[in-house]
């Protein structure tokens, strides 16, 4: 059964279309990539998902449920919002047990401070963290309801590479042991890429792609690509081009783009047309590189 | 809603800005009552020497009155918006807003959890300031308040809670109204200042819309004498008065319909009818009389209230955050 299920969701902030008609589906115990530019409404889903924000149209289903945004569906989620902030007149044990009393739970706090290395700081104000300890403290806080399913948004935002890597083990460890539905947003692929079992691409609104990283590099045809830079660029171009195959001229460089591996034939057109090859660089297909092309973007890392 | 209402609680009493403000607020009752003290001293020396202003003896409630009927709707009004004027928008601000709603809590336990922590907190304060100013006031005159006064104080007492209630409400709805905290303390004040400026403002009014025209409003009765120079017109000066105190009933009614949308006018004329000082009292009058005439007051306050509270309420349940 999915976890949380999207039919048609529409969001407006007054007359600015924010989710336009959103489908999304992830399965329960997965993690998924939600993958998308800056501004595009990662948060909006998200915030709508758990009934922060009502949807002006479409349906939200969660474990099967349809919900409007009730208290229930909050006792199954567990969120980490992407700019994290805590009650700065306690201290960070203090806001833990403040929030298990709203969740109505009784976490063993002193287990989920050692969980994520805070025990020398749990008794200061986390007004006076840093962006990293806000952001493990914010993993604390999403466990406290022992939830089933785990929105961390932009959760690597801020953090150094250890803290990355950290967070990575951390989000494979309680998806494995504690079988959790996590599902993390991103603009950053790299970051995500290693962690999830299948991904969403966001544009203008909507998920234009969703599947595993195989399957969201066949939906674009990006399995293979060949950069050349030939000793007459435009030549060349021309060449591969009339022979059949698919050729982009970019930043000076001659792009062959394949589902299989033709280098082969390549260099043999290009060799029977005394073309002459200074460099070439082969191009594994990448997330990053499925979603430059689904979101037609220049806003990524 | 008892969670929120607890930790808003402890944030108000360890809140460095709090209990600057309670300081100032206490100084400044203090400073009231010290007046009120000097006012007493004075009557008490001119009711013993038989002359003066002073028919009758000076009680305590006498010490009170500058306080409650002159200085307390404003200073209690703005000790309520300190308390509420950010009560959501400093949650927009610091961003915990966000994290607060994701957690299991219906909207209205958010808004019904501060109001009722602010409600307690300004209650202990007033009850604080009460206590401080009440020592001041039996130590100074050496009077030991009867049970009479402390009733009329108690119903007082009450009375100034839902006044500061009504404000307190008027906080929250900018609060989450405005984004920022201090447009909301800003938009507050002026509402307060217009609350309590009210009936000077419908009087002066008033005095523009009736105006006393001698050459139309009068009935003049005529009456001609023959004299050596000629006719002597001799004007009814009793039509004279009487129309000019139709003008006066119309600007006072009108003075009256205005300020009615005013608390602190429902707010004054409350505390003066129970400190029973109001111009309509008898003299002397009972607690119970006293009470007869000031819970109609007492009831329009508390339906200011009740409706600035539920457009609070509904501003916040419907506001995407």
């Amino acid at each position: 059964m999915a976890a949380i299920k999207l039919v048609g969701v529409e969001k407006s902030y007054g007359k600015h279309k924010v989710l336009k008609g959103l489908d999304l589906k992830v399965e329960e115990g997965e993690i998924y990539g939600l993958l998308g530019p800056n501004g595009v409404g990662k948060t909006t889903l998200f915030q709508t998902v758990i009934g922060l924000l009502q949807e002006d149209n479409g349906e939200v289903i969660i474990d099967g449920e349809k919900h409007s945004g009730g208290k229930e569906i909050r006792k199954k989620i567990g969120y980490l919002p992407s700019d994290i902030s805590f009650y700065g007149e306690m201290t960070a044990r203090e806001n833990l047990e403040y929030f298990s009393k709203l969740a109505n739970k009784d976490p063993d706090i002193d287990e989920l401070i050692e969980l994520v290395g805070l025990k020398a700081d749990a008794d200061r104000s986390p007004a006076d963290y840093s962006t990293g300890m806000k952001k493990r403290l914010g993993i604390a806080q999403s466990l406290i309801k022992d939830p089933e399913i785990i929105i961390y948004d932009e959760p690597t935002t801020g953090l150094d590479p250890e803290g990355k890597r950290k967070f990575r083990k951390h989000a494979e460890k309680i998806n494995r042991e504690k079988d959790k539905t996590i599902i993390i947003s991103s603009h950053i692929t790299t970051e995500i890429e290693p962690l999830c079992d299948r991904f969403g691409i966001m544009r203008e609104g909507k998920i234009v792609a969703s599947g595993t990283k195989a399957e969201l590099s066949e939906q674009v045809g990006t399995d293979l690509g060949i950069k050349i830079e030939a000793e007459n660029n435009e030549k060349a171009y021309k060449t591969l081009n009339n022979a059949g195959f698919n050729v982009v001229e970019e930043e000076g460089e001659v792009k062959v783009r394949a589902d299989e591996d033709v280098r082969s034939k390549l260099f043999n057109v290009l060799m029977a047309n005394d073309i002459e090859v200074k460099q070439f660089e082969i191009e594994e297909a990448t997330l990053e590189t499925a979603f430059m092309e689904l979101t037609d973007s220049g806003d990524y890392q | 809603m008892w969670d929120i209402a607890r930790k808003e609680v402890s944030d108000s009493f360890n809140s460095k800005k709090f209990l600057l403000v309670l300081g100032l607020f206490t100084l400044f009752s203090l400073a009231a009552v010290w007046t009120g003290i000097q006012s007493y001293e004075r009557n008490l020396e001119q009711f013993r020497n038989g002359g003066g202003f002073a028919p009758e003896k000076p009680t305590l409630l006498d010490v009170f009155a500058p306080l409650l009927s002159f200085n307390m709707p404003l200073a209690a009004g703005i000790l309520a918006l300190l308390l509420s004027y950010d009560a959501v928008s400093k949650e927009r601000e610091e961003g915990t807003i966000e994290l607060l709603l994701s957690y299991p809590v219906y909207r209205d336990e958010v808004i019904n959890g501060k109001f009722i922590a602010n409600l307690f907190t300004l209650s202990l304060a007033l009850l604080f300031s009460y206590g401080v100013t009440s020592g001041l006031a039996v130590y100074m005159t050496g009077q030991i308040p009867s049970i009479n006064i402390l009733i009329r104080l108690s119903f007082i007492w009450i009375g100034t809670i839902i006044y500061m209630a009504f404000f307190m409400a008027l906080g929250s709805l900018f609060s989450t109204l405005f984004r920022s905290s201090w447009r909301s303390l800003i938009a507050g004040v002026i509402i307060l200042l217009l609350s309590v400026a009210t009936p000077f403002i419908a009087g002066f009014t008033a005095s523009q819309i009736y105006q006393y025209d001698p050459d139309t409003n009068r009935d003049v009765v005529v009456q001609r004498t023959e004299t050596r120079y000629g006719n002597t017109v001799v004007e009814d000066s009793n039509s004279e008065e009487i129309s000019r105190e139709e003008v006066r009933a119309k600007r006072e009614q009108f003075k009256d319909k205005v300020s009615r949308l005013s608390p602190s006018n429902s707010y004054v004329n409350y505390v003066r009818e129970m400190l029973g000082t109001a111009t309509t009292s008898e003299i002397n009058p009972t607690v119970s009389a006293s009470l007869d005439n000031a819970i109609g007051y007492l009831i329009f306050l508390l339906s200011q209230t009740f409706l600035m509270f539920t457009a609070s309420y509904g501003v916040f349940m419907r506001q995407d955050l």
